[in-house]
């Protein structure tokens, strides 16, 4: 199944559909569907594709059996560090109806400390 | 003391005072009582009067009788949420202990903390969210704090560069306690303050 869209305004990628329903840990040593993988193969190279086309990034985080701070750090985290906080949320969109606070909690790991 | 043993015991002194008083000054005129003469016919203007107070009494008693029916509701609403995130906090944290003391990696109980956490911040964030509707900006307070708390518990259970294979070191299961008790207090606190309401 692939959720995976585009707009006229925005890329949207959901990690159920897209990548994993059982995210995984924070490295991709410790497990499969890690937060690193995650970063490598959507999270980065989709964030890149949004940011060079003028695009806002939608990711979807419902159906999934949950988050480790692992996972949303390794991804989300090390995106922000990467990029810088102000780039990266300038672009970023969270759909979590499943867990309304998860929003708050990923931006708590990308701000910087 | 419970409320309504409290609000029982405020009503019973204040009708002792009113009937005091009442017994002072009727006391010191009722001979006068006898005197008075009634008037043989009742206008309508009196009649008017009269039903309209009755009315307007029946009104208040009954919008007032409501107004402690919904809140008696809202309140029991409140009251379950916060006990089932107590249950949930206590799972998490029995687990934890669980995990450390039979020295298992954490990838034992992986998906349940991730679990129990998602249900532990639903509940507080739905109490968040009535209190929010209920116009409580204190309780919204409170609810942010209790969340933020955690977050970070989540942080110490989940987050570190070792979960989850391997099992947690000393330090991070006396924070992970710390963080417990915390939260734990707080949402104890809380649930006193909800049923004081």
């Amino acid at each position: 199944m692939t959720t995976m869209t585009l707009t006229d305004t925005s890329i949207s990628i959901s990690v159920s559909g897209n990548f994993a329903r059982v995210p995984g840990p924070r490295f991709e040593w410790q497990g499969k569907s890690s937060g690193e993988e995650f970063l490598k193969t959507m999270l980065m190279p989709k964030f890149l594709e949004a940011e060079k086309k003028g695009l806002q990034l939608i990711v979807d985080l419902d159906g999934t059996e949950g988050y480790s701070t692992g996972f949303l750090d390794g991804s989300f985290g090390e995106l922000a560090r990467d990029l810088g906080f102000e780039r990266v949320m300038g672009r970023l969109q969270f759909i979590t109806n499943d867990e309304p606070y998860l929003e708050t909690e990923i931006i708590s790991y990308m701000k910087p400390k | 003391m419970p409320n309504f043993i409290k609000n029982e015991f405020v009503s019973l002194i204040v009708a002792m005072i009113l009937a005091l008083i009442l017994g002072i000054a009727i006391g010191a005129t009722y001979k006068e009582f006898f005197n008075i003469t009634w008037k043989t016919e009742v206008g309508l203007e009196a009649l008017i009067n009269v039903v309209a107070g009755i009315a307007i009494g029946i009104f208040l008693q009954h919008a007032y009788q409501k107004q402690n029916e919904n809140l008696r509701v809202e309140k029991g609403i409140v009251i379950d949420e916060c006990k089932v995130s107590i249950k949930q906090l206590r799972d998490i944290r029995n687990n934890f202990r669980t995990c450390v003391e039979s020295n298992l990696p954490a990838k034992d109980f992986d998906y349940s903390f991730v679990n129990s956490f998602r249900l532990l911040s639903n509940e507080i964030s739905s109490i968040k969210d009535f209190m929010e509707a209920l116009d409580y900006p204190d309780e919204v307070i409170i609810c942010d704090e209790i969340l933020s708390s955690i977050i970070d518990y989540k942080t110490i259970i989940t987050g570190g560069p070792e979960f989850p294979t391997d099992s947690y070191s000393p330090e991070e299961f006396k924070s992970g306690e710390r963080k417990f008790d915390q939260i734990n207090k707080s949402l104890h606190s809380f649930l006193v303050k909800i049923n004081r309401f």
